[in-house]
């Protein structure tokens, strides 16, 4: 496995646990590599009265990708539940769109090889 | 989706911040460095407390206050700043929170370890391993920069050693080189050990790498020797002049901020773990009030326990500062010196000991654990933390200069498992 491979759990490790974390009962994750990208979709119910922890999903992937944090601290990712980590997501990914309804949120993760 | 509400995220979007101001406001602050230290020595003094700095061996402790003299470390400390700083510019690399916390640790250490001579072969190391593996050495930028808590090897292997000249200066050469070629893979896969409750991981990393390299180094009858240079009674000119420097960093944090702390509860409410980077999520301008008040409060601790402000005090001060843009803030800093503080009422140690000093403002990379789990836990760690780090610096013999980091990752990687099993590990 290579170290992009590797990168990815880590990453899906993460969303999982903050799927669980919003209170999802299901959810659906969606894995595609594309020539230039890999693309991750995670779909989920959660507890409305987690709405704030949507807001916080938010705020953290909403980071700049930083290829030095990444070399230096991925292995954190997905190791303790503490929402912070979703930051190092945000810092490992190009592009994060976040859709949410009353019922349900759907997350697209795109990193960029 | 129905009624969808929708927020995206793209790229452009993402946090704004002035590339230069950041860059401008580490500058300046490097050349203040340089300025303060030519208002305290003739130049040639500079000159030649410089020369003593750069060909001495300087474990732990090193205050090249006393080394040298006072106006060669701060000159010492501003170019080496300023050095960095110019490499990260040409990099075109970004400042954010670690970036910044690095820079202020180098500006730090630069008082009582890192010099203009030899830090360069530590970065030289982990640049052949970016190269080794085909990969950009901005990658790997972070444990090049932190990783220069290795440099006294090359120092104490050129400077202290019985070997000729032309065999100990090329022998610390290719030591400082090759510790920082395998310094970037460790530091990555030991910071699971702490899971990042040790903001100083690189000081973890190093102690064992200095531990295993010291024992070889031993078994070949070369012993490192620890040395104890520790200025005292430049407190006031030294006070006077870390307080205005906190001073402006929180006024121009106000200025950005609007001449005001709005958002500033925010910040607090971060445990500090790694990675949080308080400028990439609240700002600068957030971020440097955060610095200032940090600042002020380190400053305040230091003087109110009698302690010395010199080189290593200064240096622990500064590297406080610099994690005040990734991690630190007065919630989870202040049951670290409690903790301390503590420990010296019942043991055999005082609290302006220097060792408990630096105990004090190094054990702050536990502040993480005080964030998550609340103060009582953050007090814990600071107490066994201020008796670990007496016993672990003998392992690497002084070589590793955030030797508070090599112990606080043995705190954390006992304590946190501790503390989950009592259910206290859960997500917040």
């Amino acid at each position: 496995m290579n170290q992009e491979h590797a990168i990815i759990i880590k990453i899906m490790d993460e969303m999982t646990s903050y799927l669980f974390h919003l209170g999802a009962k299901t959810f659906d994750i969606n894995y595609k590599e594309e020539d230039d990208c890999f693309m991750m979709t995670f779909k989920c119910d959660y507890d409305q009265s987690n709405m704030k922890l949507i807001y916080r999903m938010v705020k953290y992937l909403n980071m700049e990708r930083q290829e030095e944090v990444e070399g230096y601290y991925w292995e954190l990712a997905g190791q303790y539940k503490n929402d912070t980590e979703l930051t190092l997501v945000g810092m490992m990914t190009d592009e994060a769109k976040v859709y949410y309804d009353n019922e349900r949120v759907e997350i697209l993760l795109i990193r960029i090889k | 989706m129905d009624d969808k509400q929708n927020q995206s995220i793209s790229v452009s979007q993402k946090l704004k911040s002035s590339l230069d101001f950041k860059y401008i406001m580490v500058c300046t602050l490097a050349i203040f460095q340089i300025l303060f230290g030519l208002t305290q020595n003739t130049p040639s003094e500079i000159i030649k407390g410089l020369g003593i700095i750069l060909t001495n061996p300087d474990t732990l402790i090193s205050d090249y206050m006393g080394l040298g003299n006072l106006g060669a470390a701060f000159v010492n400390s501003g170019l080496l700043t300023l050095m960095f700083t110019g490499m990260l510019l040409k990099m075109k690399h970004r400042l954010n929170g670690v970036s910044i916390a690095a820079l202020f640790t180098i500006m730090g250490f630069a008082l009582f370890g890192k010099n203009l001579m030899n830090v360069w072969f530590i970065i030289i190391g982990v640049y052949l391993y970016s190269r080794y593996k085909k990969e950009k050495f901005s990658k790997y930028l972070i444990a090049a920069l932190f990783g220069t808590a290795l440099a006294p090897v090359v120092s104490e292997i050129m400077f202290s050693t019985n070997l000729q000249y032309s065999i100990s200066i090329p022998l610390g050469m290719a030591s400082g080189i090759f510790l920082g070629f395998i310094l970037p893979p460790l530091a990555s896969a030991l910071i699971n050990v702490h899971q990042g409750f040790n903001l100083y991981n690189i000081g973890f990393t190093a102690g064992m790498m200095g531990t295993i390299y010291v024992s070889i180094l031993k078994s070949y009858g070369f012993v490192p020797t620890p040395q104890f240079i520790w200025t005292r009674g430049n407190n006031t000119i030294l006070g006077i002049y870390l307080a205005f420097i906190f001073t402006l960093i929180l006024l121009v944090g106000l200025y950005l901020n609007g001449f005001s702390f709005k958002g500033y509860g925010e910040i607090l409410t971060y445990s500090g773990r790694l990675v949080t980077d308080f400028v990439q999520l609240e700002g600068m301008a957030l971020s440097m009030i955060n610095m200032g008040i940090t600042g002020l409060i380190t400053l305040s601790y230091i003087l109110l326990i009698k302690g010395d402000l010199n080189g290593p005090t200064i240096g622990g001060i500064f590297t406080i500062v610099g994690f005040s843009a990734f991690g630190k803030h007065p919630k989870n800093i202040l049951p670290i010196f409690l903790g301390v503080f503590l420990g010296s009422l019942t043991k055999i140690f005082n609290i302006n000991d220097p060792a408990i000093q630096l105990a004090a403002l190094f054990g702050t990379a536990l502040a993480p654990i005080a964030g998550e789990f609340g103060p009582f836990w953050g007090i814990l760690a600071a107490f066994i933390h201020s008796s670990v780090v007496l016993n672990v610096g003998y392992l690497h013999g002084g070589l590793n200069l955030y030797n508070n980091g090599f112990s606080a990752g043995i705190v954390a990687a006992i304590l946190v498992p501790i503390i989950g099993a009592f259910g206290k590990g859960e997500m917040k």
